[in-house]
């Protein structure tokens, strides 16, 4: 159980160190090394390695964590596997909101302010969502509420295009970063990421068992003396806070958190002890291994959501045909 | 399906009476390029302008801001809007929708197609495009001698081999584009040209930083001091020669993104701050 996760690890620092070392400029091992040590190299080795390439290469670490832990804690609280901030539509609610921030010119008051528009919308669909699970959690009806929502925040979205079409910058401005990308992202944007990070995996300390506990049932899970209200609240608030911010950094990034846990449950079991763990670990190694990708395999730099939703679709599909075998 | 439509924009043109003689030529502008075009064509061109494309006056994009008379109408492109002012004839860019500009042809209008816009000689063709069609030929070749003397004039080697690069939401501007000619006219070597990417490229922060340009080139939207400020403090720039020698040069997106004789402001702009650095 702990050797793939060993592995893992393994794989996490393979994939910063060549992070690192790979890219444009004549960077080596060597001047790498020098830079992490703080020793003396040329001012543009500093600048690729200290200044771009450990901040890019962390902050992918970071939210792909972030999204995994989502992911994770969504699941466990829909007691459903296919809940995820792209699937039941946070992510289009955190991009909506986001979007229609930049258009009023938000942005100007400071990097904070759209990651807190965008943690709204994505708190705001979670609401919704929640009010209708509580009706009728079937999986259909869930994942139909999810698409329903994620429709009409994807129409707003494209409201806030269309207004753009007359104000160009403003368009440009909301399609690059509804593109989403870690290039040009500073250590700033790093302390952001890792501060949500922080928040989120607080509350999944605070979850793991209570979300163990729903896993049998609601009213089970009550009589075992778990607090569902302060739980749903707990959880939806993370839930919302690390898809949110996720959004607000690097634009929108799908499915991260629909493989993740899969493949983490598939690795440690479905107690949410190790499971929230080792979906931030495998999180945070995909989304850099992503990035890595994306950054390497053209000159054209490539949106990481592009590659996540190629990967994650079949995974969708194949849990969802999964799904269907065992309930026939 | 196709004629159904054709027939009601032929009705909505013809919602209202037509006082001119049928050979009279009404020209409807949809670009600002072809709004300037025209404008400089002259006073018996303008005479014969109907329609100005909705942004002329819009100063963030046009270069002649309140020259078209109030009364004018304005127009966005759309078949209906167009065919009711009944030219005959109009200019479209190479992107306006084909399915609209076939409808126009089918109610019988000369629908102009402006494409190209990609440097001096695109600007030259299109200027030409433009007078042919509206048989000003002799004044559109009076303004290509006009701007090939401008550019003359500008052409300079100040830039004397340095390196630079025009950087825009995270979009290079390489071969074929305005800037590669405006950077080359003024000495500069395009490095995104140089390293063999064409058009507008998205590239990373961290590619451009490995280029190590002399000089960088920037769009501002109100205050360029600070937008170069503000540039020079994104990850790793400092570290860039242009960074170091205070050569990072925000420009008026109006000029900088221009397609029309306004480029030759952009060669001038380069070499004055160039030689200001230099002192």
């Amino acid at each position: 159980m702990i050797r793939p996760l060993l592995v893992v690890c393994a794989v996490l620092v393979i994939a910063l160190w060549t992070a690192l070392v790979v890219g444009p400029g004549d960077v080596g091992h060597a001047q790498v090394a020098a830079t992490l040590m703080g020793q003396e190299v040329p001012m543009v080795a500093h600048a690729l390695v200290w200044d771009l390439r450990l901040p890019r290469s962390l902050l992918a670490v970071t939210v792909g964590a972030s999204l995994g832990l989502a992911g994770a804690i969504a699941q466990g609280l829909f007691r459903n596997p296919l809940a995820e901030p792209g699937v039941l539509g946070v992510s289009a609610g955190a991009a909506m909101a986001g979007a229609v921030a930049l258009a009023a010119g938000l942005d100007a008051a400071g990097p904070w302010a759209i990651a807190f528009a965008a943690c709204a919308g994505a708190v705001g669909v979670l609401l919704v969502l929640m009010a209708w699970a509580r009706a009728d959690a079937r999986l259909s009806t869930l994942i139909l509420c999810g698409v329903a929502l994620a429709s009409v925040c994807g129409a707003i979205t494209t409201l806030v295009l269309s207004i753009g079409i007359e104000r160009w910058e403003v368009g440009i401005k909301v399609v690059r970063w509804l593109m989403g990308s870690f290039d040009g992202r500073s250590w700033s944007h790093l302390g952001v990421g890792a501060t949500t990070l922080l928040v989120g995996g607080a509350a999944s300390v605070w979850l793991r068992q209570d979300l163990d506990a729903l896993q049998l049932g609601p009213d089970t899970a009550a009589s075992l003396g778990a607090d569902l209200r302060k739980t749903w609240r707990v959880g939806i608030g993370a839930v919302g806070v690390l898809a949110g911010i996720c959004t607000a950094l690097t634009g929108v990034i799908g499915f991260v958190g629909l493989v993740v846990p899969h493949v983490a449950r598939g690795l440690v079991g479905s107690g949410h002890g190790r499971l929230l763990p080792a979906s931030a670990l495998l999180g945070g190694t995909l989304m850099l291994l992503v990035d890595l990708l994306t950054r390497t395999v053209t000159a054209v730099a490539l949106p990481p959501g592009v590659v996540t939703s190629l990967l994650g679709t079949p995974v969708f599909l194949l849990v969802l045909a999964r799904l269907r075998t065992e309930v026939t | 399906m196709k004629r159904l439509a054709v027939a009601l924009l032929w009705l909505s043109a013809c919602a209202r009476p037509s006082t001119e003689p049928s050979d009279t030529v009404r020209i409807a502008s949809v670009t600002i390029d072809s709004d300037a075009t025209l404008w400089a064509l002259g006073e018996a061109t303008r005479a014969q302008v109907v329609a100005v494309s909705a942004l002329v006056d819009d100063a963030r994009y046009s270069p002649i801001v309140d020259v078209w008379p109030a009364e004018l109408p304005r127009v966005t492109g759309t078949s209906e809007s167009l065919v009711a002012l009944r030219p005959t004839v109009a200019f479209v860019a190479e992107w306006s929708d084909p399915t609209g500009r076939s409808l126009l042809e089918q109610a019988g209008i000369d629908v102009v197609v402006l494409s190209g816009y990609g440097g001096f000689d695109d600007y030259k063709a299109r200027v030409r495009t433009i007078a042919r069609a509206v048989g000003a030929a002799e004044r559109g070749e009076a303004l290509v001698t006009a701007f090939e003397s401008d550019v003359a004039d500008a052409t300079s080697s100040v830039g004397r081999g340095k390196t630079i690069i025009s950087y825009s939401s995270g979009n290079v501007a390489a071969a074929g584009t305005t800037f590669a000619d405006e950077a080359e006219a003024a000495g500069f070597v395009n490095l995104a040209a140089r390293e063999g990417l064409e058009g507008h490229v998205q590239v990373s922060l961290e590619q451009l930083v490995a280029w190590q340009p002399d000089v960088i080139v920037v769009p501002c939207e109100a205050d360029c001091a600070a937008t170069e400020r503000a540039f020079a403090t994104q990850p790793g720039v400092a570290a860039t020669p242009a960074a170091k020698a205070g050569l990072i040069v925000a420009l008026d997106p109006v000029l900088l993104f221009a397609t029309g004789p306004r480029m030759v402001e952009v060669t001038r702009a380069l070499g004055v701050r160039l030689a200001e650095a230099t002192q």
